[in-house]
Formats: C-alpha cells, sequence, structure tokens
C-alpha cells in the first residue's frame, strides 16, 4: 500500500494511508484504541492468560485455610483421568459433528431458495431475522415445553395414533433434540448471512457459466461455492468455536443427563467450578478444548484460505 | 435462463416451511400466553386440539402478574421479572451507548492510519473475536471475583463493550469513505471532530445500526455470564428472570403462564427494535461484512 512519510520530528516512524487525513499528532491513533484495547485486555486476554495461571494451581488445605500452589500439569491430568472426560468429549464432537453440517448444509439451502422467492423474499426475511432475536432461555423453554411427556408434540402424536416419544427425557434422544433445537435457533441468521453472500456474486458470471453448458449442479458446485468460499470458512470457524463450548441447552433443559449423553464438555467445566470447588481442573478443561479448537480453525483456514488472494 | 415449473416451486415450498417451523412455535408462545392460568395455559395440548392454536381468549393476567410482584414464588411469578427487565435494558443501552463509540473509535484507527503496533492490535482485536466468551467466563469470574466486581453493574456490562465484530463491521464501512472527501472537509477548515460527525456518520450509519444491533442483542440475550456473575435478584436480567420463573434454574416451581408472558416480552423487545431497522442490519452485515 503506498504511504507517505508524516512530517512529525517525534515519531518519524508514524505513516498514514495514501490521501488520509493529515495526522498533527502522533498519538491520535493510539488515543482512539486505548478503551478497546483496554477492555479486551482486562476483560480478554489477561482472562486467557490468567486462566492458564489457574489451571497450574491447585488448593492444599492446612491448619483450618486454604493455600494456593502451583501443581504443574496435575489438573490436565486429572481431567483426562476423570470417569465423566470420555463421555463428555464424546457428547461435544457428536453435538458438532451433526449440527455444524446440519447448519450450514440448511442455511445455504434457505439462503439459495430466498435468491429465488421474488418479491415474497422480503416477507421470508423478515421472519428469518424474528429468529435472529431468540435467546437461548426463550429458546429452550418454547422447545421443552412443546416436546414435554405431555407437550404439544406428543398431543399431535397421540392424535395421529403415533407411539408418542421421550424426547429430551431419553439417552437415546436427548442430544439430537438439543441439535435440533441449536440449529432451530442457527439456521435463520446463517440463511441471512448466505443470501448476503449470493446476492453480491454478479449474477452475469453465473449466466455465462451457463451458456457454456454447465448444469445446475455444476454451476453451484463450481461458480457459487468458490465465490462463497470467505463466507462459508467465516460461518465454519464460528460455528466451530460456539457450538465447541455448548453449554445452556446442558444447563436449561437436560441437565447434562440422562445418562450423561448430554454432558458436553463446557457443562462439565461449569460442575467442576461450582459444585465440586476446583476451579484449577475446570479451566484446565476449557484450555484443553480451546486447543482443539484453535487446531480445527487452523486447518479450516489452511484448507480455504489456502488459494484466497 | 429458462427454468423448468419444478425449479420455481421448489424454493417457495421450502420458504414456507421454514417460515411454519419458525412462526408456529412463535405464535403458540404468545396464544398460550393469553390463556387462563386458572383453566391451565396447556389445554388443548395433550389430547391435542387444533384450539391450540387459536386465540379465543384474551386473559391478561399471566402479564398483570408481571407487573405485580409477588413474595412467595410458589404462589405466582417470581418478584424478579420487572427488575430483571429493567437491569437488561439498563445493561444493553449502556452497552450499545459505550460499544458503538469505542469500537468505531478504534475502527477508525485501524482504517485510517498506520502506526507501529498495529498489527499486533489489530491481531489482538481478531484473537478477541474467535475466542468465544463462554471459553473465557470461567477464568474471567475469578478476575472479577478477585476486582470485588460480582453483583455489579460494571461485571455485566464492562466485558460486552469491546465487540471484535463490531469492529470489523466498522472498519469496513470506514474503508469505504473516499479519503477526497475527508481532504477536501479538512482542507476547508473543518476539525477532524467535525469531519468524523458530519462526513463520517451519515455515509456509515448502516455500520452503526448494526454494530448497535450486534451489541443489543448480544448483551440481551447474554445468559451465561449473568448466571454466572450475579448473586441476588437486584442485579438479575430479564432471561435469568425467565429462566427462573419457567423452574430451569435454581430448583424454583414453574409458573408456566408467568413463563410464556415474560418469554413473550423478553422476545418482542428486541424485534420491536431490531425489525423496522431490518433494511440498514442487512446491508450493512450481511452484505457490507461479508463483501470484501
Amino acid at each position: 500500500m503506498a504511504t507517505r512519510r508524516l512530517r512529525d520530528k517525534r515519531r518519524p516512524a508514524v505513516r498514514y494511508h495514501e490521501g488520509s487525513p493529515s495526522l498533527r499528532h502522533w498519538w491520535l491513533p493510539y488515543a482512539l484504541l486505548s478503551p478497546a484495547i483496554f477492555l479486551i485486555v482486562v476483560f480478554g486476554l489477561s482472562a486467557i492468560v490468567g486462566g492458564f495461571v489457574v489451571s497450574l494451581q491447585g488448593e492444599r488445605f492446612s491448619s483450618g485455610h486454604a493455600e494456593t500452589l502451583f501443581v504443574g500439569l496435575r489438573n490436565y491430568v486429572a481431567v483426562i483421568g476423570s470417569s465423566i472426560f470420555a463421555k463428555s468429549v464424546l457428547a461435544t464432537a457428536e453435538y458438532n459433528l451433526v449440527a455444524n453440517p446440519l447448519l450450514v448444509g440448511s442455511a445455504l439451502a434457505i439462503g439459495i431458495a430466498l435468491t429465488r422467492a421474488g418479491r415474497l423474499a422480503t416477507f421470508f426475511q423478515s421472519t428469518l431475522l424474528l429468529s435472529v432475536c431468540l435467546s437461548w432461555t426463550v429458546t429452550l423453554l418454547i422447545w421443552r415445553s412443546i416436546l414435554s411427556e405431555g407437550g404439544l408434540a406428543n398431543g399431535i402424536l397421540a392424535a395421529l395414533n403415533l407411539p408418542t416419544q421421550p424426547f429430551y427425557t431419553s439417552a437415546s434422544q436427548a442430544l439430537w433434540v438439543t441439535v435440533a433445537i441449536s440449529a432451530w435457533a442457527g439456521i435463520g441468521f446463517w440463511s441471512l448471512v448466505f443470501l448476503g453472500a449470493l446476492r453480491a456474486i454478479n449474477p452475469e458470471v453465473i449466466e455465462a457459466a451457463a451458456l457454456d453448458g454447465a448444469s445446475a449442479i455444476q454451476r453451484f458446485r463450481y461458480v457459487v461455492l468458490p465465490m462463497m468460499r470467505r463466507t462459508l470458512l467465516l460461518a465454519s470457524v464460528v460455528l466451530t468455536a460456539s457450538n465447541a463450548t455448548v453449554f445452556v441447552p446442558a444447563q436449561l433443559l437436560t441437565l447434562g443427563g440422562p445418562d450423561n449423553s448430554t454432558h458436553f464438555i463446557m457443562y462439565e467445566a461449569s460442575q467442576k467450578l461450582f459444585y465440586d470447588g476446583r476451579p484449577g481442573e475446570a479451566v484446565a478443561l476449557v484450555g484443553l478444548l480451546m486447543i482443539v479448537v484453535f487446531g480445527l480453525v487452523f486447518i479450516q483456514f489452511r484448507i480455504v484460505g489456502s488459494d484466497d488472494a | 435462463m429458462r427454468r423448468s415449473r419444478a425449479s420455481t416451486v421448489v424454493p417457495y415450498v421450502v420458504l414456507a416451511a421454514v417460515a411454519a417451523v419458525y412462526l408456529l412455535p412463535i405464535w403458540l408462545l404468545v396464544v398460550t400466553s393469553l390463556r387462563s392460568p386458572i383453566a391451565g395455559v396447556f389445554k388443548d395440548w395433550f389430547p391435542f386440539r387444533i384450539e391450540a392454536f387459536v386465540p379465543y381468549e384474551l386473559h391478561l393476567e399471566n402479564y398483570l402478574k408481571l407487573l405485580t410482584p409477588v413474595a412467595d414464588g410458589r404462589t405466582g411469578v417470581s418478584p424478579d421479572y420487572g427488575r430483571g427487565l429493567v437491569n437488561s435494558i439498563l445493561i444493553a443501552g449502556t452497552t450499545v451507548v459505550l460499544g458503538t463509540l469505542i469500537n468505531a473509535m478504534a475502527a477508525f484507527a485501524f482504517s485510517r492510519y498506520s502506526f507501529p503496533g498495529r498489527g499486533i492490535l489489530f491481531a489482538l482485536v481478531a484473537a478477541s473475536f474467535l475466542v468465544p466468551f463462554e471459553a473465557i467466563v470461567i477464568p474471567l469470574y475469578t478476575i472479577v471475583n478477585g476486582l470485588g466486581l460480582t453483583n455489579t453493574y460494571f461485571a455485566l456490562i464492562l466485558p460486552a463493550v469491546a465487540n471484535g465484530i463490531a469492529i470489523f463491521v466498522f472498519r469496513q464501512f470506514f474503508l469505504g469513505v473516499p479519503n477526497d472527501l475527508f481532504e477536501a472537509a479538512l482542507l476547508d477548515g473543518a476539525s477532524i471532530w467535525q469531519v468524523i460527525w458530519r462526513v463520517y456518520l451519515p455515509l456509515t450509519k448502516p455500520a452503526f445500526i448494526a454494530s448497535g444491533i450486534v451489541l443489543f442483542l448480544g448483551q440481551w440475550q447474554a445468559y451465561f455470564w449473568p448466571l454466572v456473575i450475579v448473586r441476588d435478584h437486584s442485579m438479575w436480567t430479564a432471561q435469568l428472570a425467565v429462566a427462573t420463573i419457567s423452574g430451569m434454574v435454581r430448583d424454583q416451581p414453574p409458573d408456566f403462564g408467568g413463563m410464556f408472558a415474560s418469554a413473550v416480552v423478553t422476545l418482542v423487545i428486541p424485534m420491536v427494535l431490531v425489525l423496522p431497522l431490518q433494511r440498514h442490519f442487512q446491508v450493512a452485515f450481511f452484505i457490507g461484512g461479508t463483501h470484501q
């Protein structure tokens, strides 16, 4: 990028973009950034660093009061060795492996349908925007009532002479119920994001491909998908990070059960902190989860971003 | 391009189904909230009758109960909903005001100036955007606890003010403002603040609306952090109140009428704010934000 050197003897290294406003004061950008950076450092960075420190600490009770001491990686070992660890990893993995593709696939399909909805598109978009206003609490209380033993869903099944279902009270269904509910809550937002990306594609490019004899599937695979690479990467990365830390459905709907089928990693971490009084282990568990998340995010950037301009 | 009949009809069928999947449960929520709490709000659910979806009676008791707190959680809505609503409005409102200002300032610096440390600071913002907030809740709790800030507005507001997404949205828009405009205004003798106020603000209104909505919804819908940091009912948010009334937390017996009424109020407030701004929001976030 073309830059000009600022005529300021105090800080000759400060440059500014070509044609950007005259920078009379070298400190101006720092002053503008300082509140945001201060808050990110205090409530973001220090929590990450502080969390790492806590994960290396334990408590020893001696002569009536607790004493904090350095325990190395003992919290990590304890976390991995605990009997619930494998269960919570499995529940979190299953949830993510189904929820993320389901969300991206459905949202993409709805986004494409919206580009073909003509005048009605505005109405459907408003409906999807409604879903953006739904919080976890409201979402879960709606579905908790509908899917309860004597709820509306079973009422409809009974009226149709079909067997009623246990839904979130059964070990075999609970996980899939939480997946479906989170998909319901999230698809609206991502459909609108994908719609934005689809509308940003120049229609002439797609028409040119059609004139060259590309079928609808080929146009999608070789023209539309590559042009949506950035948006799909964004969705994939954000969903990986947010769904890996799935917590609220377990807290509000299933309490990690039945039979630990929804005992997600973050739920286990919150149990360790608030019920077992083991903050070191709780933070170690979250730390391990974050290492996996960053690994997955890195891989996604490598796959999608390698040929990115 | 010629299209078969199927490819014209299928999108409408898909979208109608999707709209039904969203609108029916929300409609059911509203209808049920207007049922008589004495006859039972779940009337017609099981055994199911289609009247479950018909608002043939309009009882407002469930809503009135929200306004008149009952001390005993067993007999009615817990006394927290009104307080929770006021707290949520205060928290989300303050976050929007502080957040749009602070994030716009940061984005302005990133989009207009080069300076030593820019790369590191930008990486810091990007990292804050990639680490999910849920992941830092537990260590953040120990820090905020150490600062003696548990159960305060500070603890509920400050961690959400600096927002990576908002900074990205602002930056995207600021980069789109031609530098010539800025230079011309400065040459005409305007101060930098006048330029920001008169040139940037009008041109980047969608960015302010989108960031404001992102900040508002983030705070309005927050659940995990308030759950962890709030100690007593005086600091409760609307979401915590709804969860409590529903009997989903803290071992309180559910009040189903109050649950549906409070859920409707909690859902309607962001809807009233977001839907009228729909056009700007979509321009900014879904096109401006993703179109590079």
